[in-house]
């Protein structure tokens, strides 16, 4: 009940949240759009779980993370199954924790109705196999503080194997084309993945932005990246991120806007 | 007849089981990352695809699987590991700023009496990148771990490449339960802010690459998961975090999940003007899409952090973090 408190002030801070007789515990981590069991129990003071103990379960968000500083009451988050329900002769209950497409700080508290006792633990909904993309000697990263997903540290996160394979392309392009120069990086994933929603909904466009496997190259002039980075020829770029191993039918030109390079085929996560 | 008989009997069961902590006072609930161990040991009712159990009676990791993973019939391999979570750690820390620019971290560790375990070691997660770096303790050993990159909880996540400072005791230095044990000492050129560290107990040795070798994949999976986030109890705590290209969304962003998350512990009340202040400026720079204003000269709630507290030291770290940003 205390969760549900924070999410009806979420807009404003989750600064009330537990009274004196909870407890913070460890962190879970749990994939975007998975369904997770795990096994809640009431315990004595020795650690012996108690058979057939009342409990109540709830989840919330913490906002302002996971790279979203936007919020509005239809903010999605965990949901948990059942949400009270009486621990077995062994003292357990299971429990399923869904997630959804969010990568976000999220928390589960789990109650004992019994004598009143609760504990809430923190949970990141995230891809968790996710690397900065750090190249500065061969690309500048824009489209930060544009669509209230913070600055360009948190809109540049991808997988080992896309991150590779852009630097590799940069590299191959910049040889060629412009050599002793940078590209521009706009968009890739989130920092912790999950859905890139651009217009601050929840929901796509931006669908396949949201595994860390795709990132966007800016071909446009008079934009977020200097003239001098502006990738000129396009169509070669896309060439050079097929051939480090990016997906060609999830791969392409969008004429004036970017090069759009991605390393996965979306039909392959959730979106 | 035969239905007050069932009654009974149902009563009389309930009261068994229940009996069986008979005498202790309940304690916080909480949740199990893998499937309960059957106190019986009987392994019929296991959940299939499920390798890895947790044995509260023992406190310790049980992994179970058939020899032939794909013949759930076949002969099972039962090893079981002792929880090095059995710990009850709080870190206290206090940070200076020196007349070179480099900080100076100091932190003291508590094991709490009703800890099952003593705490053999413990891990820091700072910038790996900061050529002042140097960890010291006067006893324990300390190894900076630079093999595998490290990985901030969820809230903590930077574009800093990370590196582990790990400390380990000698026996005769391990904390024991009721006991602490202080002196440990960072100097970086990092300001300060959020950071986990983790606490281990004395329970056994071994990597979770050595223990997870000889396993079958699907099942070193399961554990490697185990070992990595729910072996160890962890807590936040202030320490080296940004270097100096970190931007003030990237800090106001950590300030905001550590004070937050230290409400929620019972460690900071909420309703000072520091705690309040600061969540409200905090929260409302991140929502500004870069266009807010995070002055530390300017920010009230500062003066209002009580001496001598967690919120003073904290609202220096924040000052200090704030004037070295971008």
């Amino acid at each position: 009940m205390k969760i549900r408190l924070l999410l009806s002030a979420a807009m404003a801070s989750i600064l009330v949240m537990l009274t004196c007789n909870g407890a913070m515990a460890q962190s879970f981590l749990f994939a975007p759009s998975s369904s997770n069991v795990v096994y809640a129990a009431c315990y004595y003071s020795d650690g012996t779980p108690i058979p057939y103990c009342n409990m109540s379960l709830y989840t919330g968000y913490y906002p302002n993370t996971g790279g979203h500083f936007h919020d509005d009451p239809s903010h999605p988050y965990s949901s948990v199954t059942p949400t009270s329900g009486t621990s077995d002769a062994s003292g357990y209950l299971p429990i399923t924790i869904n997630t959804t497409l969010i990568g976000q700080q999220e928390a589960i508290e789990v109650c004992d109705d019994d004598h009143g006792l609760c504990t809430i633990y923190v949970d990141g909904v995230a891809y968790f196999d996710l690397n900065f993309l750090n190249y500065p000697d061969r690309m500048i990263l824009v489209g930060g503080n544009t669509t209230m997903h913070g600055d360009n540290n948190y809109n540049h996160w991808m997988t080992g194997t896309a991150s590779t394979g852009i630097a590799n392309a940069a590299a191959d392009y910049l040889n060629v084309y412009n050599p002793g120069g940078t590209i521009c990086a706009n968009d890739a994933g989130l920092l912790y993945g999950g859905k890139f929603d651009i217009n601050d909904n929840w929901t796509s466009p931006h669908a396949s932005h949201d595994r860390g496997t795709s990132v966007d190259v800016a071909i446009n002039y008079g934009g977020q990246c200097p003239n001098a980075s502006v990738v000129a020829n396009p169509n070669a770029f896309l060439q050079f991120c097929i051939a480090r191993g990016a997906v060609q039918g999830a791969s392409l030109v969008d004429p004036g806007v970017d090069v759009h390079c991605n390393w996965a085929d979306p039909s392959t996560y959730p979106h | 007849m035969a239905r007050l008989l069932i009654v009974v009997l149902l009563t009389a069961s309930v009261y068994t089981l229940s009996s069986y902590g008979q005498g202790q006072r309940a304690v916080a609930p909480g949740i199990l990352p893998v499937p309960p161990w059957p106190a019986d040991g009987n392994v019929n009712a296991l959940p299939p695809g499920r390798y890895v159990f947790f044995n509260p009676k023992n406190a310790e990791w049980v992994i179970s699987y058939p020899e032939t993973l794909a013949d759930p019939q076949s002969p099972r391999v039962t090893l079981r590991l002792g929880s090095r979570a059995q710990v009850t750690p709080s870190i206290e820390v206090h940070i200076n700023r020196e007349s070179n620019g480099s900080f100076s971290y100091s932190y003291l560790i508590v094991n709490a009496a009703t800890a099952r375990t003593p705490i053999q070691g413990w891990t820091l997660l700072v910038p790996a990148q900061d050529s002042k770096l140097a960890a010291t303790h006067p006893i324990w050993g300390m190894h900076s771990n630079t093999g595998t990159p490290a990985r901030e909880g969820p809230g903590l996540v930077t574009p800093t490449p990370l590196v582990a400072l790990e400390w380990s005791a000698i026996d005769t230095a391990r904390v024991m339960p009721g006991a602490g044990v202080g002196a440990f000492s960072v100097t970086s050129s990092c300001s300060p802010g959020f950071s986990t560290a983790s606490f281990r107990g004395s329970v056994r040795t071994g990597s979770s690459e050595q223990l997870t070798a000889p396993l079958p994949e699907a099942v070193a999976e399961q554990l490697r998961t185990i070992l990595t986030s729910r072996d160890t109890q962890v807590k936040l705590t202030l320490g080296p975090k940004f270097t100096p290209d970190a931007t003030k969304t990237m800090i106001a962003d950590n300030f905001h999940y550590g004070i937050s998350s230290l409400v929620q512990q019972g460690v900071l009340a909420g309703d000072t003007a520091f705690v309040a202040g600061a969540l409200q400026a905090l929260g409302s720079f991140l929502t500004s899409n870069g266009t807010g204003s995070l002055d530390p000269e300017r920010l009230d709630f500062m003066s209002q952090a009580k001496a001598g507290t967690e919120e003073a030291e904290i609202a220096n770290a924040l000052r200090w973090s704030l004037s070295a940003a971008k």
